[in-house]
C-alpha cells in the first residue's frame, strides 16, 4: 500500500481536513434539511402521487433516448477525435464543450431556433412527427443538446486509453477499419462508452432551463418540482425533490460501480 | 520483398531506403540506435504510413498503397499488443476468423500452431495473466497463424530480462527454421542482430548505411559508426581449430580462445564470438588454478584506462588481438594498474559464445 507522502504533518493535515470540511457540510446540509423538510409521510405522499410519477418516469424515458441518441452519434465522433488529425478539431471540440458552459435558458433558446417547426430543419423533421414545441420530442432535444459533451467526451477519453499498436496489429492481420472497431476499439471502450451514456442520463434527467423553454409540457421532473415550488409551496416542492434525489442517486451509484469495475478491466493493458 | 527509392516523411524526420531487397525465408535484422527509423520503416512496410515517393513491392505486386489488411504482412509491435478482452484462443484465432475459415478448421490451426510454440497450456488464459516470454510467444502465433508472406518484429526481445532473452532468440532461430518464413527483425542491440540476422541491414539517421551477412558487418564495418554499433559487446572473429564437448577453440589472429556453442560447428570454418568486457578478469599473476580455472588466459599490455563511474573499462593488447575489459575502480585502484602495464586477463570459456558458425 502506498504510504501517505504528508504522514507526520499534523498541522498541514489539520489546515487541509478544515477546509474540506466546511465544503462538504456545505453541500451536506441542504440534503439534510431537504430530508427534515420534506419528512418520510411527505415523501410517501408524492410517491403515491400519480403526476409525480409520471413526470419522473418521463423525464427517465426522455433522458434515456437523449443519452442513447448521444452515445449512437457520439461514438463515432469520439473515435474520430481520438484518432484522427484534421484541420480544425480544436473548433470541434470547443464546440462539444459549449453546452457545458452557456446558460441553459440560452441552450433551450437555440434549440427552439433551430428546431422549432417554423424553420426549414424543424419543418422537415415535423414531416416525421418530430415537433419540439411543447412534445416529447421537444425534452429529448433540449436534454441531447445538454448532454451530448459527457457520452462524446468519456468515449473519446475510452478510445484514447486503447493503444492505437492493438488496431494495427488486427489490421495487419486482415481485418478492415469497421472490424478493428467493432472487435478491439469498441469492446475495450466499452465501459468508458457505459459511463458515458450514465452521466449523459444524469445530466439529461437534471436540466430545467432549457426544457421550460422548448416544452414545458408534457412535464418532467425536474420542471415539475418547479412548478410546485410556485403553486403549491415549499414543502411539496421539497418532497418531490426527495424522490428524484433518491432517482438521480440510482444513476449515480451506477456510474461509480461501473467505473470501479472498469478501472480494473478497461483499457490497455501493461506488462 | 523489394523496397526501391523510398522517402517516408515523419515530422521533421526523413526516411530514405535507396534499395532493399528481402528473399524468401530470409532472417533479415534491421539494427541501428534508438531514433535510425526503423520503426517508421516498418511502420510503412505495414501501410501506416504512406511513403512521398519509392514502391514497396512483395512477390512481385506493388503493394505501396495497399491498406495494412491487404498486404499479407503480420506486424508483432514491440508491447506485442495483445488484445486485453480476448483469451490467448482467440487472440491467436483472430486472423483466421477475419478470413472467414470455419470454426472446426480455425480450432485445428490454432492447436497446431499452439503446440509448436508451446503454449497449448495458456489457451483459456487472459494476456494479463501471462509473463513476458509466454506473451511473446502468443503474439508470434497470432501473427504466423495467417501464414503471412512477411513478419515484421520490432524491438521483439527488447523489454524481456537477460535469461528469458536469450531462451527466445534461441525458439526464433529454431522457429525460423523450423517453419520458413520471411522476417524483418528491427532491433538495437548488435548481439541480438549477429545472433539471429542471416543478414542485417544497419541503420542510421533514416538511411540504410550497409546491408549484409553478420561477418561482412563485422569485418568491414563501412564506417565508424557501424563500428560503434557492435562495439559494446566484445566480437572477434577466427578459424574453428577444434571442436570438444560444445567446447570451441578458434584461432583469432594467433590467439587461441575457446568458446561455448549451442550451434553446430566444424573445425576449419569461420566463428564470430563474442563476450562481454564485464566478464573479464584481471590479475598481475597467472591466475591460481585452485580457485579459478579460466580456460582463456593470456598475458596482455594495457593500452588504455577509461574511468566510467564506478568501473574502468581496459583496452588490452594480447598478442595481436585486442579487446576491453571492465572491472571495478576499487580493483583497478588495489592492482595499482597503469597504462603499459602488463596483467594477466582471464575468462571462462562459458562467458564467450560463438554466434555464427560457418
Amino acid at each position: 500500500m502506498l504510504v501517505s507522502p504528508l504522514t507526520g504533518n499534523r498541522g498541514f493535515l489539520f489546515t487541509f481536513s478544515l477546509t474540506a470540511s466546511l465544503l462538504i457540510s456545505f453541500l451536506l446540509i441542504p440534503l439534510g434539511v431537504l430530508l427534515v423538510t420534506a419528512g418520510l409521510s411527505g415523501v410517501m405522499d408524492v410517491a403515491m402521487n400519480r403526476e409525480a410519477i409520471t413526470s419522473i418516469l418521463l423525464s427517465f424515458e426522455a433522458g434515456s433516448l437523449a443519452a442513447t441518441v448521444s452515445v449512437l452519434l457520439g461514438v463515432p465522433l469520439a473515435y474520430l477525435l481520438s484518432r484522427v488529425k484534421f484541420r480544425g478539431k480544436g473548433v470541434v471540440e470547443g464546440l462539444l464543450d459549449l453546452p457545458l458552459v452557456i446558460p441553459h435558458t440560452v441552450a433551450g433558446i437555440v434549440v427552439l431556433l433551430a428546431y422549432s417547426s417554423r424553420t426549414p430543419v424543424g419543418s422537415v423533421l415535423s414531416n416525421f412527427g418530430l415537433v419540439v414545441e411543447d412534445s416529447f420530442w421537444g425534452i429529448v432535444a433540449a436534454m441531447l443538446f445538454v448532454s451530448a459533451p459527457f457520452s462524446v467526451n468519456f468515449a473519446r477519453q475510452g478510445f484514447n486509453a486503447v493503444d492505437g499498436g492493438l488496431e494495427q496489429v488486427a489490421r495487419s492481420l486482415g481485418a478492415g477499419p469497421f472490424r478493428v472497431f467493432f472487435t478491439v476499439s469498441f469492446p475495450l471502450a466499452a465501459r468508458s462508452i457505459l459511463v458515458g451514456w450514465l452521466m449523459a442520463l444524469a445530466r439529461a434527467i437534471s436540466e430545467v432551463g432549457a426544457i421550460m423553454i422548448i416544452a414545458y409540457h408534457p412535464i418532467v421532473g425536474s420542471v415539475l418540482v418547479y412548478e410546485w415550488f410556485t403553486t403549491r409551496g415549499l414543502k411539496a416542492a421539497a418532497s418531490l425533490s426527495v424522490l428524484l434525489l433518491a432517482v438521480s442517486l440510482l444513476v449515480l451509484i451506477g456510474f461509480r460501480v461501473v467505473q470501479k469495475t472498469g478501472r480494473k478491466e478497461v483499457g490497455v493493458f501493461q506488462r | 520483398m523489394e523496397i526501391h527509392a523510398l522517402t517516408v516523411y515523419a515530422g521533421l524526420f526523413k526516411l530514405e531506403v535507396d534499395r532493399l531487397n528481402i528473399n524468401k525465408n530470409e532472417y533479415m535484422v534491421v539494427m541501428g540506435p534508438s531514433g535510425a527509423g526503423k520503426t517508421i520503416l516498418l511502420e510503412t512496410l505495414a501501410g501506416f504510413r504512406n511513403p512521398v515517393k519509392g514502391r514497396i513491392m512483395l512477390d512481385e505486386i506493388d503493394i505501396t498503397k495497399l491498406p495494412p489488411e491487404k498486404r499479407g504482412i503480420s506486424l508483432v509491435p514491440q508491447n506485442y499488443a495483445l488484445w486485453p478482452h480476448m483469451n490467448v484462443y482467440d487472440n491467436i484465432a483472430y486472423g483466421l476468423r477475419t478470413k472467414k475459415l470455419g470454426e472446426k478448421d480455425i480450432r485445428e490451426k490454432v492447436l497446431e500452431i499452439a503446440k509448436i510454440m508451446d503454449i497449448d497450456n495458456l489457451l483459456h488464459r487472459k494476456p494479463s495473466t501471462l509473463s513476458g516470454g509466454e506473451q511473446q510467444r502468443v503474439a508470434l502465433a497470432r501473427a504466423l497463424i495467417v501464414e503471412p508472406k512477411v513478419v515484421l518484429l520490432d524491438e521483439p526481445l527488447s523489454s524481456l530480462d537477460t535469461g528469458t532473452k536469450d531462451k527466445l532468440k534461441n525458439f526464433l532461430k529454431q522457429l525460423h527454421k523450423k517453419l520458413s518464413f520471411t522476417v524483418i527483425h528491427v532491433t538495437h542491440d548488435p548481439v541480438e542482430a549477429f545472433e539471429l540476422g542471416g543478414r542485417i541491414a544497419v541503420m542510421l539517421n533514416g538511411k540504410f548505411v550497409q546491408v549484409g551477412t553478420p561477418s561482412e558487418i563485422l569485418r568491414n564495418p563501412q564506417n565508424l559508426e557501424v563500428a560503434w554499433l557492435h562495439g559494446k559487446p566484445v566480437l572477434l572473429h577466427g578459424l574453428v581449430k577444434k571442436v570438444e564437448d560444445k567446447i570451441v577453440t578458434v584461432d583469432i589472429d594467433g590467439l587461441e580462445l575457446q568458446a561455448t556453442t549451442d550451434i553446430e560447428c566444424k573445425p576449419q570454418s569461420t566463428a564470430i564470438v563474442f563476450f562481454r568486457p564485464e566478464d573479464v578478469s584481471i590479475s598481475l599473476d597467472f591466475p591460481n588454478p585452485e580457485r579459478f580455472s579460466p580456460r582463456n588466459i593470456y598475458y596482455c599490455r594495457i593500452k588504455n584506462i577509461k574511468e566510467e563511474g564506478s568501473l574502468v573499462r581496459l583496452s588490452l593488447v594480447c598478442g595481436s588481438v585486442e579487446f576491453e575489459g571492465i572491472i571495478t575502480r576499487g580493483s583497478c585502484e588495489q592492482l595499482d594498474l597503469k597504462p603499459n602495464v602488463y596483467v594477466y586477463a582471464s575468462f571462462k570459456a562459458s562467458s564467450v559464445k560463438v554466434i555464427s558458425c560457418g
